[in-house]
């Protein structure tokens, strides 16, 4: 529904008459059509979900596919993993209870939530790029689905990532036997203004959002919605910050572990070691680890500075549309209320000669 | 005064809190609960306040102490001029309905003049009370520290000649409006008293003394001015003693009380026993038969209206004398119904204004929600778009706030207007009131017939058997003459009761016509003025959020 009118590689959803390949590219999804399927306990809503692009990689102009919850969630995770430093935009909640209701308002907030998730991703001049959107959009729903299935569970976790696992358990560990328990963090003023903002925003958010959800029952008036979706986002991007953190300390263990190899090394070599060779292996293979981790921290990093000013551009925009729908419905209200007492006047005039 | 003092304060404050000052008194922790404690403080005290007439010259007359400071109610319509119409028209009807005579004359809420009007005009009497002062009751207690009691400011101001002024004052206590309330009940049987407020002991013993005080004098001014509002009662000697007379209350709190009466009660239930045996001619004033036997001197006489009532039920005959007037039946069975009517009316009314309230409490927190949100944003502001965004958020939680104080507005008004249907029940205790007058002045007329019946056969026996015993003529003769004077004095005591019992029935009559009368009046007033100010208020609100919608309608332009 929202077109690509801010993406970074431009274009607006204008279909210009010109042939298709000088027209600028262009990626719109819309998710409609909520279906109930399945009975029960198994009972699921499947969305429709249209795709009209010119993008290379894509099955053009238009293609439709049929998603569930699980497919945005997955699609989320995947990015998530894939793009860190990327604010990932925030699905809606998963809710057990209310599913078995099914109430049409909830399946009706649902879908316009899960609208807004992909065309954000579509309007992301990175994240439209990744793979894992495209099969979202469009494979068949059997290599979704085995997609799907392959990545959730803890088996989600791939070799590398279980090493990494064991690694920080390591390095926990020896911290608390060195003595050192204090997580190793940035020191960075800006950003630390930044984590803070981010957190206290959450606070403030929440209330507001629970005053919002009262004003929802008296005036049947959805302001509650876009102030969840403000506060999922804030709660996404403590996920990229916790991503950054966890980069930024991989970084430094691994220059602290090429430090003591170094020590190692030269002690292997001032004593011509047999061992020399393979520390002198080894040493290459963490001095190459640690540039890596050093280039994904700096990447987050500079993903996050240029994230943090679309987010607030985005952020404006969306409240500001929010403020506006909310005072159009108010005004609408009082007006109507207004009108509807007045008529009652020529009614009562009447009365005075009865 | 400390009432009002405090009604000062709280109000000031809150009209501190106006749109651009919000943000820089705020500061977290103080504010949900100070601001709303404050909101609701001065909203519950302007609902009290429901009968000062809102925006009357008057309130500031010097004679009333500290002049209480002009309601919030009145700030909007300063600001807004640009909707004249549907403000001018709702703003005359924002005067609380009826309180006074004014309104029967002209809707002119704001011409009331100080000084006395031309006698060609239409009456009027204003009554006010204010000014409660603690007395202490100087008796020779041994009781250290004494009695003390509230004594109230009556002031009253009128053009009818007969008080003879056109404003004076007077200081009453609760006890002497309870005198008033109970002689007029009894000199005025057959009428629509208005009840006079409650002595409730409890609740003065529970409430917060100046709290209490208020409530009471508020009360007060309520009784007094429904009072002035009945065209017999406001004529009465009994009004004009209270509201005139300097010094004691010289109404005696019952006229049972009077020594005359004392001797009559017990020389009427000797009558009304039959009891002649003690010789001398007791004579029964007629004139006592008119009061109800309410006083316990006439307990005697109450037992045997009693079995004068109960014979009614139960008996076997009729009694001679009954309701026979079918259109007062219907009458009585019609107010009993409109009765019903009205409670049910006052519970919806209630509902309703709690819902009303529970709006504005709501849109205000959520505007002060995102007055917080705001100032966070804007102390933490790196970025221009979330000085942007902080200043439409402010926007948003200005009107929201607005609209907030709007709705709060309305519902004062709303209570103010409600509180007609609880006037009307409350005149429905005096109809009552005024029809069981009637029922004990027919039981009394019963009772003596009954009694009357019974002289009589005393009298056709004794001259049946007088030619009968040889030698007992002379005491015969004697006990006839005493019955035959006994019937002369009951049946003078007869037509007493009866005229007053038709007095009575016509004093109903009156009174039904002019309370339908007034009653359609008033609610219709009741009604105009609702619902003018359901429609003025919500087109403010809608003027509001329009103004909003229309700022940020460029964000409506770039989404879909």
């Amino acid at each position: 529904m929202i077109t690509t009118q801010r993406s970074a590689t431009g274009g607006g959803g204008l279909q210009s008459p010109r042939s298709p390949s000088s027209q600028p590219p262009y990626l719109t999804v819309s998710v409609t059509d909520p279906a109930k399927m399945g009975n029960g306990v198994q009972a699921y809503i499947s969305y429709k979900v249209i795709t009209k692009t010119n993008f290379p990689d894509y099955q053009g102009p238009e293609k439709i596919v049929i998603r569930r919850y699980t497919d945005f969630v997955w699609l989320r995770d995947r990015l998530f993993e894939k793009y860190k430093g990327i604010f990932i935009p925030p699905l809606p909640e998963k809710s057990t209870v209310e599913k078995f209701r099914f109430s049409a308002e909830f399946i009706e907030m649902r879908r316009q939530a899960l609208d807004t998730f992909v065309n954000r991703i579509a309007m992301h001049h990175e994240l439209q790029q990744s793979e894992d959107l495209r099969t979202f959009l469009q494979a068949d729903e059997l290599t979704m689905e085995r997609a799907r299935s392959q990545d959730t569970g803890i088996f989600k976790r791939k070799p590398s990532d279980l090493m990494q696992i064991f690694r920080d358990v390591q390095s926990k560990v020896s911290d608390v036997v060195l003595g050192k328990e204090k997580p190793v963090e940035e020191t960075n003023p800006e950003y630390e203004k930044l984590k803070r903002y981010i957190f206290e925003l959450e606070d403030h958010l929440a209330e507001a959002q629970k005053h919002a959800y009262r004003l929802a029952h008296h005036l049947l008036m959805n302001f509650e919605e876009p102030l969840k979706d403000y506060v999922r986002a804030v709660q996404s991007i403590k996920g990229t910050i916790a991503e950054r953190a966890n980069a930024f300390r991989q970084q430094v263990e691994l220059a602290e572990t090429i430090k003591l190899k170094e020590i190692d090394l030269n002690k292997f070599r001032l004593t011509r070691s047999e061992k020399m060779s393979e520390a002198e292996h080894e040493y290459e293979e963490l001095k190459a680890d640690g540039e890596e981790a050093t280039k994904r921290f700096e990447t987050i990093v500079r993903l996050m500075n240029e994230e943090i000013v679309r987010f607030q551009d985005q952020k404006t925009q969306d409240m500001g549309l929010a403020f506006h729908e909310f005072a159009k419905g108010q005004a609408r209200l009082a007006n109507g209320i207004a009108d509807a007492w007045r008529s009652l006047l020529p009614k009562l005039e009447a009365l005075s000669s009865s | 005064m400390k009432g009002s003092e405090n009604k000062k304060d709280r109000i000031s404050s809150s009209k501190e809190e106006s749109e651009e000052e919000i943000l820089f008194h705020l500061d977290d922790s103080s504010l949900t609960s100070k601001s709303f404690s404050n909101y609701r403080s001065a909203m519950s005290i302007l609902s009290d306040d429901s009968d000062h007439p809102l925006a009357t010259p008057a309130e500031t007359d010097p004679l009333l102490s500290p002049p209480s400071p002009p309601p919030p109610v009145k700030n909007p319509n300063s600001n807004n001029d640009s909707r004249i119409d549907p403000l001018t028209y709702a703003h005359v009807n924002f005067m609380p309905p009826n309180r006074d005579d004014q309104s029967l004359s002209v809707e002119n809420p704001s011409e009331e003049s100080e000084i006395v009007v031309p006698l060609s005009t239409p009456p009027y009497l204003k009554i006010t009370v204010s000014n409660p002062h603690k007395e202490v009751e100087s008796s020779n207690s041994i009781v250290p520290g004494g009695n003390t009691y509230v004594t109230y400011l009556i002031t009253t101001k009128t053009n009818m000649p007969e008080f003879g002024g056109p404003q004076f004052t007077v200081r009453r206590r609760f006890k002497d409006v309870v005198t008033l309330s109970d002689r007029l009940l009894e000199a005025y049987r057959g009428f629509f008293i208005p009840p006079r407020p409650e002595k409730s002991v409890v609740e003065s013993q529970v409430m917060q003394k100046h709290e209490f005080v208020e409530q009471r004098r508020n009360a007060l001014e309520k009784y007094l001015q429904r009072l002035a509002k009945h065209p017999v009662i406001r004529q009465s000697d009994e009004l004009r003693v209270f509201l005139q007379v300097q010094g004691k209350l010289p109404l005696l709190p019952t006229a049972a009380v009077t020594s005359r009466m004392l001797d009559g009660a017990t020389r009427l239930s000797k009558q009304l026993l039959g009891d002649t045996s003690g010789g001398g001619s007791v004579r029964i004033q007629p004139e006592d038969v008119v009061q109800p036997a309410k006083s316990r001197w006439d307990f005697l006489r109450i037992m045997k209206e009693m079995n004068q009532a109960v014979s009614n039920d139960w008996g076997g005959s009729k009694p001679s004398i009954a309701e026979e007037d079918t259109g007062f039946l219907e009458n009585k069975k019609r107010l009993l119904n409109l009765e019903k009517q009205l409670t049910n009316a006052s519970k919806q009314a209630e509902l309703f204004v709690k819902a009303q309230q529970d709006m504005a409490e709501t849109m205000g927190e959520f505007g002060l929600a995102f007055i917080k949100v705001t100032k966070f944003e804007n102390d933490q502001a790196v970025l221009d778009t979330q000085k942007k965004r902080a200043a439409d958020m402010k926007n948003l939680a200005t009107t929201a706030i607005k609209a907030s104080r709007l709705y709060r507005e309305l519902n004062s008004h709303t209570v103010n207007h409600l509180d007609m249907l609880h006037d009307h029940m409350g005149l429905l205790l005096g109809v009552h009131n005024a029809f069981s007058d009637r029922s004990s002045a027919l039981l009394t007329v019963q009772t003596i017939t009954t009694e009357l019946d019974s002289l009589y056969s005393q009298a056709e026996k004794l001259e049946s058997s007088s030619s009968k015993t040889y030698g007992s003529d002379k005491s015969k003769t004697l006990k006839l003459g005493e019955v035959r004077e006994a019937i002369r004095v009951t049946e003078d005591a007869k037509n007493s009761a009866m005229r007053e019992y038709e007095r009575i029935k016509e004093n109903n009559r009156t009174e039904i016509d002019r309370l339908d009368t007034e009653r359609k009046a008033d609610f219709k007033n009741m009604l105009k003025g609702f619902v003018l100010n359901q429609v003025a208020i919500s087109e403010k609100i809608g003027m509001e959020w329009g103004k909003i919608a229309g700022e940020t309608s460029g964000y409506a332009e770039h989404g879909g």
